[in-house]
Formats: C-alpha cells, structure tokens, sequence
C-alpha cells in the first residue's frame, strides 16, 4: 500500500473511530466494507479448502490436471480476494476525502476550498463566517 | 488389456467435492449480499467516484459468481466421480474375491495362473480353470473400460474447469 492511501486509510479509521454515525454519503454505505471484507474471508476459506485435501484418482495424467486445476483456482481466489481488499480501499479513501469536503467545521470559522492532494486533505484558505449580523442604528 | 486397475481412493475425491461445493455457496452467498448492496446506488444519480467504484463492484460480483459456478460444476463432477468410484471398486473387490477362489491370481489388471506346480494334473481341471480365468478377464476388462471412460469424462471436465477459471481470471483484468 502506498504511503498516501494509508495516510488516507488512516485519517478515514480516526473519523469512524471519532464518531461512526458520521460518515460522508458517497453513495456506499457502510454495509460495503463487511460485505467486501466477507468476500475476501470466504476466498480464504475456499483457497485452505482446496488446498486441504489432495484427492486421490489413480491416474498419474488426471492426478496432474486436477492438481493444476485446484493450482488454478486459488489463484482466481487470490484474484477475488485482492480486488475485494482494492475496492474496500478505495472505498475507504473516498469516503475520507469526501468526508473532510463536507464536515470540517471549527466554532465560526470554516475551511473552504480543501483540496485532496494523493490522499491527504490540505486547506487552502481558511475564511471566515459571517459573524452576527451589525447593530442597526437605532431611529431617531 | 494389461493395464494396472487403479481406481482411485473415493473418500478423497468426495472431501474435495465437498468442500468445492461449500465454497460455490459461500461465494454465491457473498456475491448476493454485494449485489443487494449495489442495487440503491443504480436507482439514483450517481458521482464519478460512485460510477467508478460501482463499476469495481460489479466486476467483482460477476467474477464472484462465476467462480462459485466454477466451484459449483467441479464438485458436482467430483462428487459423481466418487460415487462412480465406489462402485467400481467394490466390483473389483469382487472379482478379486472370485479369482482367488479360482486358484488364479491379479497382476496388472490380468487374471492368471499362478507360477508353480498347483492343483492336478487333469486336462479336465486345466480346461474349466482356463475358461473360469478368461471370464473374469472379460469381467476386468469390462471394469478397466468403465474406469478409463469415466477418467476421460473426468479429464473433460478438468479441461472445461480450467477454461472457466481462466476465463474469470482474464474478466479481472480488463
């Protein structure tokens, strides 16, 4: 993993960490990383299961074939599994980002124009709400 | 037919069926619980990043599914290769029994007669051993064809798995 994603991942596990219920709607919800998650353990499973037992045929030919089958679909389930874990990182990362886009609010003061730079959020210019509204003169 | 009567052990086969087919429904069942993630965010307008990520998704949720139809058809073949075995075998444990109690012997998927002096010295005697020998041949033959079609059914079937799984590996990659 790159350096910026896990700047990322990790900005995105202290936010969730800081208050869960408040995560950015990126059109994803949070049903997604365990979902993802299950997948890449279910790839895991299949993979030791595969590998667990070594079934015999008597044939030296088709003893091979079914070794490289089995050989073969581990690495699909490798495959599976890694594009799981990709998705579930980026997921992560764009929630981060939009994250720090929407809620970044400090007293009156609000940071504007936040930009994300390979996975990290930096602020531009920071401005100023508007303060209360001025004291109307009073009528003579 | 002098070819050697090795059948194969149908317990392995069958754990392997097993656990192929547990796979199929643990995949199938994660590709579901994806797919019903995925269906709210095509019912609205969506971002770039949603639009990208959905289009992970649903390559990820077709290579699942595919691959549990992969794992699916594997073990169903496996598991009919086992009980295919089990059969075989326990016919030829018969004929086994048979040609021992024949005063022949089994090498290499051929009944004969043992080495040595044996028995009487009898045409009669050598002529109904001789024809009891030639039909458990025809019994092992037989038994050595329906191993041989069924490892070439078997062989078709690693032949289509392999294409399958290639097929799902190459759909990841585009």
């Amino acid at each position: 993993m790159h350096n910026s994603e896990g700047s990322a991942l990790r900005h995105y596990s202290e936010r969730m960490r800081a208050d869960p219920t408040q995560g950015p709607d990126d059109g994803l919800g949070d049903g997604w990383a365990a979902a993802l998650a299950d997948l890449a353990r279910a790839c895991a499973r299949a993979e030791e299961a595969l590998f667990a037992t070594v079934p015999v045929l008597g044939d030296p030919l088709t003893q091979r074939r079914v070794d490289e089958v089995i050989d073969h679909g581990v690495d699909v389930l490798r495959d599976l599994a890694d594009l799981a874990r990709e998705i579930a990182e980026r997921h992560a990362m764009s929630r981060s980002t939009l994250g720090a886009r929407q809620s970044d609010v400090v007293g009156d003061t609000r940071v504007a124009g936040r930009v994300a730079v390979r996975g990290e959020v930096r602020a531009d210019r920071p401005v100023t709400a508007p303060a209360s509204p001025p004291a109307r003169a009073e009528a003579p | 037919m002098s070819r050697a009567l090795v059948l194969g052990d149908p317990s392995s086969v069958s754990r392997l069926a097993t656990d192929a087919a547990r796979s199929a429904r643990d995949l199938q069942d994660c590709a579901t619980a994806l797919e019903e993630l995925l269906a709210p965010l095509r019912e609205r307008r969506s971002t770039r990043v949603e639009r990208d990520l959905a289009g992970r998704l649903r390559t990820l949720i077709e290579a699942t599914r595919a691959s549990a139809r992969t794992l699916e058809t594997f073990g169903r073949h496996l598991q009919s290769q086992s009980a295919d075995l089990s059969v075989l075998r326990g016919d030829l444990g018969r004929i086994r029994e048979e040609i021992a109690a024949a005063g022949l012997v089994l090498q290499d998927g051929r009944a004969l007669l043992p080495w040595g002096i044996t028995g009487v010295a009898a045409a009669e005697e050598d002529s109904r051993r001789e024809a009891a020998r030639q039909a458990l041949q025809a019994k092992l033959d037989h038994l050595a064809r329906l191993a041989a079609r069924r490892a070439g059914s078997l062989a078709d079937v690693l032949v289509d798995t392999a294409a399958q799984w290639a097929e799902v590996a190459a759909s990841m990659r585009h």
